[in-house]
């Protein structure tokens, strides 16, 4: 009956470090031969742009080591207390170790997703499908205020035509497309609404590329380093998650709606039309006045003017909707999804992260 | 012992079934849409897509590009996260068995019910989604569900405006109501606006002048005074037409994208929610994914019910009557010499300005932000209900 019992033990204990054994090692194995298709790579040299995984096991070793000599100062000083501290300091290197591992399997796992299988029309990485959204993003955003200009210069252009002709004494003079000038204000509302959007859109752009050149270099090797010691855990812990929850989760949800909005290539921009219409419309109504007088110039042409500008004005106004899509509500929900995931990564690491002041902000 | 395998069972029977109806949802159902040529498989449609013809055990083998349907990746990519997340939790069971660890066990019971839990998510969402486009949708197309005594939907000028009768799905009809009743009535208001204020600044900045004598000229605008303060009117009101019009274009690019939310946002949501750390952004995910596809279009469907109440078919306001009809109301403040005739003509009832009013407030502004408003409302609350707090405060501000 011992006998079994002992056995049983052992088998456990075994079991145990089996398991154990097997998770590191499947857990450090993608660390250590996957070659990454990734934007940042995975190798440990230093000085290359994907060194983050060589400082962080580095900054982990240097914090182990200054914890070691701590509780041998504490052992040589017969401090128990300073010995306590730098054993339980000890254990949270462990953690951090067992952390950065599990974490560098789930960024490299992120960079070697194909977009192909999730569903995309071409196979690329998650940061290229995210920067294809920015792209796309950016150019409804520049088509549009070409397209605004456009119409605000050729409404303007019309509306300060003033012309007028005599007979005898009396003088008959007017501003002819005067009255286009009330849809001027309205042009500019929306003119302001889209260089809102020019900003913003560009906003998120330039937070795509510092996550994935500055967050995992030096917010997580420092989050790590900051992690391994009582004073500073919480602010490591609170680094780590920006850097990584960040990294995995801002590509991912942007490139989810790139995805739902039809992986769009990058809308061309149109040229300054403007002035062709003006003048091509001027030299008509010149034309039309010296040959059958200013009354039938006038009104021939304000049909003419309408022709050319009520297109303009009308793509104009309907272009701001899916521009406010693209750039607000999307990028709104996207963030919300980001906080949330954020905010579930932290927890595992103690902190409570709320990044949606952040997205607020932006 | 028998409660677990009664457990182990009842789970394996529902992530079969989950498979099961996800690809006979797949294989079987087919939808026409009205818009496209071919035929569309799986109740969303969506344009310029992928369809899955050969999947085995919930993965896509095989896929068409399809004018109309829906690509179920995503899908097959979720039911297999869940298959893999089962047997993750039976494997982190037995061992927890094995190595009779109490934590071990009762951690792998509550993913095990939290697999149930996305399961069943699934299925009830699938079986709204079916619910909405063969009974919600149909029910409100043929009769006036708030308003039972009104006759509109069956009368002939809205089918005039609603050629297609039988809807593939809702979606289809709410962007065609948005399409066609509300962005054709801004588009044609925008159009009139222009025109008539071009007509009446032409007038207005006509001026005169006679010469007298060599030193003396007299000079006068006799329009200016009746039509300034009438051109300052139209660019009020105009500035109105281009907010609504903005906004409705929100709203219709986000119905367009609805069927893309479905397929694209739910199995998104699926597998955040099969992971425990990731699954209160889960629940937001997939309580977003029930709100803007389940509860947006009914909202719609309900608005365009009130709306119908309140102007009846072809009641909105035309820019060519309304170009009419103002520059009617001008000429005779002009020959009255009273400005007060202007206000009086148009908001008259059934006049222009009145009917332009309550088509901009009421069913362009106010009715599509309640509805809004009620969605996300669902939503957060739902959300809360898959265990995640979820702000939605900048969005309804932005809304």
């Amino acid at each position: 009956m011992m006998e079994n019992t002992v056995v049983t033990e052992n088998t456990r204990k075994n079991l145990k470090f089996a398991l154990l054994a097997a998770l590191f090692i499947l857990f450090l194995s993608p660390n250590m031969f996957a070659t990454s298709s990734c934007d940042i790579s995975s190798s440990f040299t230093p000085g290359q742009p994907g060194s983050w995984l060589f400082w962080s096991v580095a900054g982990i070793g240097i914090s182990a080591i200054i914890a070691s000599i701590i509780f041998m100062a504490g052992k040589v000083l017969e401090k128990p207390e300073l010995m306590s501290r730098s054993k339980t300091d000890l254990t949270q290197i462990i953690a951090t170790v067992v952390i950065l591992v599990v974490f560098s399997s789930a960024v490299i796992f992120m960079c070697n997703i194909g977009t192909g299988s999730l569903g995309f029309k071409t196979n690329t990485t998650l940061f290229a499908a995210a920067r294809g959204y920015f792209d796309y993003q950016y150019s409804l955003t520049a088509k549009e205020y070409a397209d605004t200009a456009n119409a605000i210069m050729s409404v303007s252009a019309f509306s300060s035509i003033y012309g007028g002709g005599g007979w005898g004494m009396v003088t008959i003079s007017m501003s002819p497309f005067s009255g286009l000038a009330t849809l001027l204000s309205s042009l500019q509302y929306i003119m302001n609404m889209v260089m809102l959007q020019i900003s913003i859109a560009h906003a998120q752009r330039v937070i795509l590329t510092v996550i994935e050149s500055v967050f995992l270099t030096y917010l997580l090797p420092a989050g790590l380093v900051l992690r391994c010691f009582t004073p500073t855990r919480e602010l490591g812990g609170i680094l780590i998650s920006l850097a990584v929850g960040l990294f995995l989760f801002y590509p991912l949800m942007f490139a989810m709606s790139y995805l739902i909005t039809g992986e769009n290539a990058p809308v061309g921009i149109p040229g300054s039309t403007w002035y062709n219409d003006v003048i091509r419309t001027g030299i008509v109504l010149v034309g039309e006045y010296i040959l059958a007088g200013p009354l039938v110039s006038v009104v021939t042409n304000i049909a003419t003017v309408l022709a050319i500008v009520n297109p303009q004005v009308v793509s104009s106004i309907f272009g701001l909707g899916k521009v406010m899509l693209v750039v607000f509500i999307l990028p709104a929900i996207d963030w919300i999804i980001i906080a949330a995931l954020i905010r579930d990564v932290s927890k595992i690491m103690g902190e409570e992260v709320d990044v949606s002041t952040l997205a607020r902000l932006i | 012992m028998k409660n677990n395998v009664m457990k182990f069972l009842l789970i394996g029977f529902l992530i079969l079934a989950l498979a099961g109806i996800s690809n006979a949802a797949l294989a079987t159902t087919t939808v026409n849409c009205p818009n496209a040529p071919s035929p569309c498989k799986f109740g969303m449609a969506m344009h310029e897509t992928r369809q899955c013809t050969s999947s085995l055990l919930g993965m896509c083998i095989a896929e068409t590009v399809n004018r109309c349907c829906i690509h179920d990746l995503l899908f097959n990519l979720a039911n297999l996260v869940v298959l893999i997340t089962f047997a993750l939790v039976a494997i982190a069971y037995m061992i927890g068995r094995a190595l009779e660890n109490p934590k071990v066990l009762q951690w792998s019971e509550t993913e095990l019910t939290q697999v149930i839990g996305t399961a069943v998510i699934l299925m009830v969402f699938m079986s709204l989604t079916a619910i909405l486009d063969t009974t919600v949708g149909p029910t409100f197309y043929n009769q006036s569900v708030i308003f039972p005594a009104d006759t509109y939907r069956t009368s002939s000028s809205y089918q005039q405006l609603h050629p297609y009768g039988g809807w593939a799905t809702v979606q289809d009809h709410v962007q065609h109501y948005l399409e066609s009743d509300l962005e054709g009535t801004l588009s044609s208001l925008i159009y009139g606006f222009s025109t008539l204020s071009a007509m009446v600044g032409a007038i207005s900045s006509m001026s005169f002048s006679i010469q007298v004598s060599s030193s003396l000229s007299i000079f006068f605008t006799p329009f200016a005074a009746t039509f300034g303060p009438i051109q300052s009117v139209l660019a009020t009101v105009f500035n109105a037409v281009v907010i609504s019009a903005a906004q409705l274009q929100i709203q219709l690019e986000i119905i367009k994208l609805n069927g893309a939310i479905f397929t694209i946002l739910l199995p998104l949501g699926l597998i955040f929610r099969a992971f425990p750390f990731t699954r209160p952004a889960g629940g937001a995910l997939i309580s977003i994914a029930f709100g803007f596809t389940i509860m947006l279009p009914i909202a719609y469907l309900v608005t365009e019910d009130i709306a119908l109440h309140l102007y009846g078919p072809g009641g909105r306001p035309s820019g060519d009557t309304l170009a009419g009809q103002i520059t009617q109301i001008a000429f005779s403040v002009s020959s009255a010499n009273e400005m007060q005739t202007f206000f009086t003509n148009g908001f008259a009832e059934g006049g222009v300005l009145r009917q332009m009013a309550k088509f901009l407030v009421i069913e362009v502004t106010l009715l599509p932000l309640m509805a809004y408003l009620m969605v996300l409302n669902i939503t957060r609350n739902l959300a809360e209900i898959f265990g995640a707090h979820i702000d939605f405060s900048t969005l309804v501000r932005m809304i």
